[in-house]
């Protein structure tokens, strides 16, 4: 026996949760020139969902580091957190529901960040996918689409429990198909890391800058990029008040690295190298996975069409061929 | 708190960056008498001559008087603002290249006509320049940040990202990957990518990013527009940047 819902009675689900949480669901992006796109946005009756999307523009990293966070606003003196409210977001896919996992790793190693904590104890995630439901992540709610429109329901949580046990989800004699995906090779090679370390002088990062515009948008697309930066807002109307804010940032602009007069990675090369030593070597060693979950988001918007794939593949291929020497 | 003196000033221009202070009125009242416009010409009372906090330029020069109404403020000045893309970078007009411009001249005014004004150029050609706040037309919430800055005593930062980073906070998918051309992965952000939002690729008017690697758009954007329409589009509001015409000097 096991817990189904048909597709059908989600809506009414997504109706009830809104009550009581800010509720985010993927839906098609609706302007005409955007068509065949999805973006999460919070949920409203008319909305057509886009359960099982093939990529969403940003990833679900936007409800839990927004593109400007606001961590405390000050008066004078006194400082006020800031509170964010109860929130659920409904359907994310395995892959981006590995990302918020390695993001909350993230943000506890070695020290807990505050800010990310209350939001993300603040939140319910429902992933939606075709895969069987994993063993070792974080869910509230695991919904597997075992047939056209028919989603076998699991809780990972208390609050899962109690999602799944509404009146919405019935009983039925179904075998839920145990359905993995093989890893990518080269994103499971063990010498991934290693070449990565000891490919600084390769001259491919040279040849990117040509076509690379240093631009960012895969760090902004991307649901581990976690790198950010920081402002102070004064207040106009009165100066003595004011918020301080965690802005999205990449180490692919210029800037990131300044400090004072000087720039620690001024070119643009070693910036594109940075990008990789970051995911691939630094995350690695310090967390024990790397900072990507091959969603592929940085491929598809990446506007001057780099493939980070590609990239390891050659810097892989390269170090495989000097090593054996 | 000690009050703040403001002068407005604009030359050649459309008025749409200044209107941006309109935009901010009710903060404005709400500053109250610390924040004093001593001068501003589409404000009836007062013209005072100085000496003033901060003074705004919008516009570029174009005649000899611009050129000394110029000097007088920056010496009458403790803080200059560039206001919008035609004081920081000369604006739409300077896009012109100067031997159409003789055309035109010749066209419009006759053969024997002598012009009297200069080509345009952004102020900082002419006086020294502590803060360029580009944008066709500047953004209100830019200039209500800067205008906090400044009032506070504190340094303006000036915004170090380009417009895809505002534009993807904004769920917008690529106009470059749709149209094949788009000037946001090099234009300098804190227009919050309106134009995209709408459906409209990036003209550039906040001028290059620091770290604009126009080389790598030349070669991705070249591969599908016309080479002739990808430098006019460039020279829009790029045409005067300093990091156009070191890339323009380093290609040589």
């Amino acid at each position: 026996m096991s817990l189904i819902i048909y597709d059908s009675q989600i809506p009414d689900l997504l109706v009830e949760l809104a009550q009581e949480f800010k509720l985010y669901v993927p839906v098609e992006k609706d302007l005409a020139s955007f068509s065949g796109q999805y973006i999460w946005k919070e949920y409203e009756k008319s909305d057509r969902l886009a359960l099982l999307y093939p990529l969403t523009v940003a990833s679900p990293k936007e409800f839990l580091l927004p593109s400007k966070d606001v961590l405390f606003e000050y008066d004078k003196e006194e400082i006020k957190k800031t509170k964010s409210s109860p929130q659920i977001i409904f359907g994310l896919s395995l892959v981006d529901l590995l990302a918020v996992e390695r993001l909350g790793k993230v943000f506890e190693t070695p020290v807990t960040d505050l800010n990310f904590k209350e939001r993300r104890d603040k939140t319910v995630l429902v992933a939606v996918d075709k895969l069987s439901p994993p063993q070792d992540i974080e869910f509230d709610v695991y919904l597997q689409e075992i047939g056209d429109g028919v989603f076998a329901s699991f809780a990972g949580s208390k609050l899962g429990k109690k999602i799944i046990s509404k009146k919405y989800f019935e009983n039925h004699k179904v075998k839920t198909p145990k359905i993995y995906t093989k890893k990518d090779s080269y994103l499971s090679d063990p010498d991934l890391s290693q070449a990565v370390a000891k490919s600084k002088n390769h001259p491919i990062w040279e040849e990117l800058t040509k076509t690379c515009f240093g631009c960012g948008i895969c760090s902004y697309v991307c649901p581990l990029c976690y790198c950010f930066d920081t402002s102070f807002e004064i207040d106009f109307c009165n100066n003595q008040q004011g918020t301080e804010c965690r802005n999205w940032s990449s180490c692919l602009l210029k800037d990131f690295a300044a400090v004072n007069s000087c720039n620690y990675r001024e070119e643009l090369k070693n910036r594109i190298y940075n990008w990789y030593f970051h995911k691939f070597v630094r995350m690695p060693s310090e967390y024990g996975f790397e900072g990507c979950v091959d969603c592929n988001r940085c491929i598809v918007y990446c506007p001057a069409k780099i493939n980070y794939q590609k990239v390891l593949r050659t810097v892989l291929n390269d170090y495989k061929k000097r090593t054996k020497k | 708190m000690k009050e703040i003196k403001v002068a407005i000033f604009d030359l050649t221009d459309c008025e749409g960056c200044e209107l941006q202070f309109l935009a901010l009125r009710e903060e404005l009242a709400a500053k109250g008498k610390d924040f004093q416009l001593a001068n501003w010409r589409l404000l009836s009372n007062g013209a005072s001559t100085g000496p003033f906090d901060i003074t705004f330029i919008e516009g570029s020069p174009i005649t000899d008087d611009d050129v000394v109404a110029v000097k007088k403020a920056r010496a009458a000045s403790k803080t200059i603002v560039a206001l919008g893309s035609c004081a920081t970078f000369g604006g739409l007009q300077a896009a012109l290249p100067e031997s159409r411009r003789a055309l035109n001249i010749q066209k419009v005014y006759g053969e024997k006509y002598k012009a009297t004004s200069r080509s345009p150029k952004n102020i900082s050609y002419y006086i020294d320049v502590d803060i360029n706040l580009p944008g066709c037309p500047i953004d209100k919430n830019e200039l209500e940040r800067l205008l906090a800055a400044v009032t506070s005593g504190k340094k303006y930062k000036e915004i170090k990202y380009p417009v895809c980073l505002e534009c993807k906070a904004r769920n917008n998918t690529c106009l470059f990957l749709e149209d094949g051309f788009c000037l946001g992965p090099i234009t300098k952000g804190g227009c919050g990518a309106i134009c995209p939002t709408n459906g409209l690729r990036c003209y550039g008017c906040f001028g290059p990013v620091e770290g604009a690697n126009i080389e790598a758009m030349e070669n991705v954007a070249g591969k599908y527009t016309d080479k002739k329409y990808l430098k006019d589009n460039l020279e829009l509001y790029f045409k005067n940047a300093e990091e156009y015409k070191d890339y323009i000097t380093k290609r040589k």
